[in-house]
């Protein structure tokens, strides 16, 4: 008896407590979205010149490597027949074709002035992400474009786009003549900078985006130049010896250049204005591409110091030099990423030379491109999630665009180019 | 005084023998763990992993230290298949059949990825599926055999010795625990297939100031389809959490369980946690 209320208590007991305890579900952390890129669904605008329009979003989505813009032909029919607002929106067929975000627009045009209207919707939510308008001139229809899609960028990556960035390039224009060129980043609009049909080379843009520094044969020596965008106000800023590979400092105050105006080639700092130069680094071996860290207080360059060239840093004033690759024998051109904790650069490997990323403390060295010719002169979007670089994989060399791992390739020089330099946000008016 | 009541004469003896026996439970119960009973309120018994960066099949596969410049780039390292020795040891009897299923895994290469879709989108049968998949395969393979080099994952100048880096930007060092290898794996195949499905845009994962984390309880059939996806907490991002279920939605039928997971896999489902920040403890 008293056995059997023992048992039973027992029982009771643990029959109380066994629910709480055997739980044990597979645990699955899902850290890091897929590789597949975004889908993205541009319908054409509605209006004259809505198609034009939404062909530059489509390609600006392209370029970014972070869409995978769907064919028209899968919607053409119901975005002709659906409006852009939210009660005239199909839904369920964008969620059917699985179009992650929509663009829908249209375009009205009185006495030549035209008011666009963009807007960005997610159709699982069945919400408008982004809607703007815009009042302009005819051929302002690009600046339109590119504005929404960095406004597009905003919405699903959290960071403005760099659509309405340029990227000036030197590009062989005549008979042994280079002349500085600005195109749009993708590509269109080029125009010359320079037009001295001398030897300009090598660019690097100010701050604001009104000038550029560029190494120029304009006086049979390479010298250092600076000019506006239009090519006026040229005035030369370094004396005696070969000047070559300005940087400008990000608060716009100091151009750095190599120069072997001592014999031989060391960095230098100078007023972008002109006036006395001052030594950065001494040495008998060369010092060559210096760039400026984005908060201003290093400067990586290359050097042959240590044997081959290599990737080294050292700070604003000159001191501190320290080695960052120990790895390649050529590793030149070395470019800051925005964001600081990023360093591309351009190394000789296998007889041609390729793009290299590192941290900026040299460490993870990873290559970017492989097998495409020679890819040189990386240079960072002002966002830091880009490079350009000039590429020889079609022949002659050409501007392309790709994220900053290397994936989605793009050329966007229409013509032949090097040298390319990724502007800055701001645009002069 | 004395009590003439007579429950009480009548309970005085159990009274004691159940005070003894309760205070002999409780100190069996906090005694044997396998019981459950644990006095931090913790109901959830949740096997906690750690696994490395990168997508799962890469388990093990650490980066080479390269004595000159790497020469594969991190899209050739992306597009690596997984390859049988670089997954967590199996048992001889699993192997066959775990061989198998990997295969059906394999992810299809990128350019191929919107065949594969359309497929899907018009509700095409399992088998011809596999049949395309195959092809792909033969495809790959081919490809593969014309380069000329073999692509390993490879990165210059590494921190630390015997230690590798994952892909692209990240500056964490990958690290590998030791643990159980069977739950790793199918943990792994899971993980890997949902998150393969996982396709957001990208301010959830680059924004870093930003914090979006959902739990899923997801339970499925013998099958490995999904017959439930309930929440456990959400993110309080509408498209953030809808991601999520569309990507479970997407991987479903899961990978079929071994043995030794089967019991928990069907009767306790899975606990899956999406969240952008997890890498950063890897």
């Amino acid at each position: 008896m008293k056995n059997r209320k023992i048992f039973f208590t027992v029982a009771l007991m643990a029959a109380m407590l066994l629910p709480m305890g055997a739980w044990a579900r597979i645990y699955v952390p899902i850290d890091q979205p897929s590789d597949q890129k975004f889908p993205i669904a541009v319908a054409d605008l509605r209006g004259s010149g809505g198609r034009d329009m939404a062909g530059i979003i489509r390609n600006d989505m392209e370029l970014s490597g972070y869409f995978r813009v769907l064919s028209e032909d899968s919607f053409k029919d119901v975005a002709r027949k659906e409006g852009i607002s939210i009660d005239t929106i199909r839904f369920d067929f964008w969620t059917a074709i699985e179009a992650g975000a929509l663009v829908k627009g249209e375009v009205s045009s009185e006495g030549g002035k035209m008011t666009v209207t963009l807007r960005l919707f997610d159709p699982f939510l069945k919400q408008m992400l982004v809607g703007k308008q815009y009042r302009a001139d005819k051929k302002s229809m690009r600046e339109i474009a590119h504005r929404f899609s960095n406004e597009i960028m905003l919405a699903l990556t959290g960071i403005w786009g760099v659509f309405d960035t340029r990227i000036s390039y030197t590009a062989v224009s005549g008979k042994k003549s280079k002349e500085i060129y600005v195109m749009d980043m993708d590509g269109h609009g080029p125009f010359a900078v320079t037009k001295n049909k001398s030897i300009n080379m090598g660019s690097a843009w100010s701050p604001d985006g009104g000038r550029l520094a560029f190494t120029s044969y304009l006086k049979n020596n390479p010298d250092v130049y600076v000019s506006s965008l239009n090519g006026g106000n040229l005035h030369r800023i370094s004396i005696g010896g070969s000047n070559i590979t300005p940087a400008w400092s990000p608060d716009g105050g100091i151009i750095a250049f190599s120069s072997s105006a001592a014999g031989t080639a060391n960095l230098y700092t100078i007023s972008p204005g002109g006036g006395a130069a001052r030594r950065l680094t001494a040495g008998s071996s060369i010092d060559i591409s210096p760039d400026y860290s984005p908060d201003g207080g290093s400067i990586v360059f290359a050097s042959e110091r240590a044997g081959g060239l290599h990737i080294f840093r050292t700070s604003a004033s000159g001191g501190g030099v320290q080695r960052l690759t120990f790895v390649g024998y050529q590793n030149d051109m070395p470019s800051w990423s925005p964001i600081g904790d990023k360093i591309a650069f351009a190394g000789r490997d296998m007889g041609t030379f390729d793009i290299f990323i590192m941290n900026a403390d040299g460490s993870n060295i990873q290559r970017l491109t492989i097998g495409t010719g020679s890819n040189e002169h990386p240079s960072f979007s002002p966002d830091g999630r880009m490079i350009t670089f000039s590429s020889s994989r079609e022949g002659g060399a050409a501007i392309y665009i790709m994220r900053a791992d290397g994936s989605n390739q793009t050329r966007v020089s229409k013509g032949n180019g090097m040298l390319p330099v990724w502007g800055p946000q701001k645009r002069p008016e | 005084m004395r009590y003439s009541h007579p429950t009480l004469s009548v309970l005085r003896t159990p009274v004691l023998v159940s005070a003894a026996l309760h205070a002999a439970m409780i100190l069996f119960f906090a005694m044997v763990p396998a019981l459950g009973f644990r006095f931090d309120e913790r109901p959830t018994k949740i096997v906690w992993v750690e696994l490395p960066k990168g997508t799962s099949e890469e388990i093990e596969l650490s980066v080479k230290k390269t004595e000159g410049l790497p020469r594969s780039t991190i899209e050739e390292q992306k597009r690596l298949e997984p390859s049988q020795e670089t997954l967590p040891a199996l048992k001889p009897k699993d192997a066959k059949e775990a061989k198998l299923d990997i295969k059906t895994e394999l992810p299809p290469r990128p350019k191929m990825e919107f065949e594969d879709k359309k497929v899907r989108k018009a509700e095409a049968p399992r088998p011809k599926m596999r049949a395309d998949r195959k092809i792909q395969d033969a495809l790959a393979k081919i490809d593969k055999q014309l380069r000329d080099r073999t692509v390993v994952p490879e990165a210059a100048q590494i921190e630390k010795e015997g230690q590798g880096f994952k892909y692209g930007t990240g500056k964490e060092p990958l690290r590998v625990m030791p643990s159980d290898p069977e739950y790793l794996k199918y943990q792994s195949m899971i993980r890997y297939k949902v998150m393969k499905e996982w396709i957001i845009p990208m301010i959830f994962a680059e924004d870093e100031s930003a914090s979006y984390n959902a739990r899923v309880e997801v339970m499925i059939n013998l099958d490995g389809d999904v017959t439930s996806i309930r929440w456990q907490s959400q993110s309080g991002n509408a498209a953030f959490d809808q991601s999520a279920v569309r990507a479970i939605k997407k991987a479903s039928p899961f990978p079929k369980p071994p043995d030794r997971l089967a019991w928990e896999a069907y009767n306790e489902g899975f606990l899956i946690e999406f969240d952008p920040r997890l890498k950063a403890k890897y």
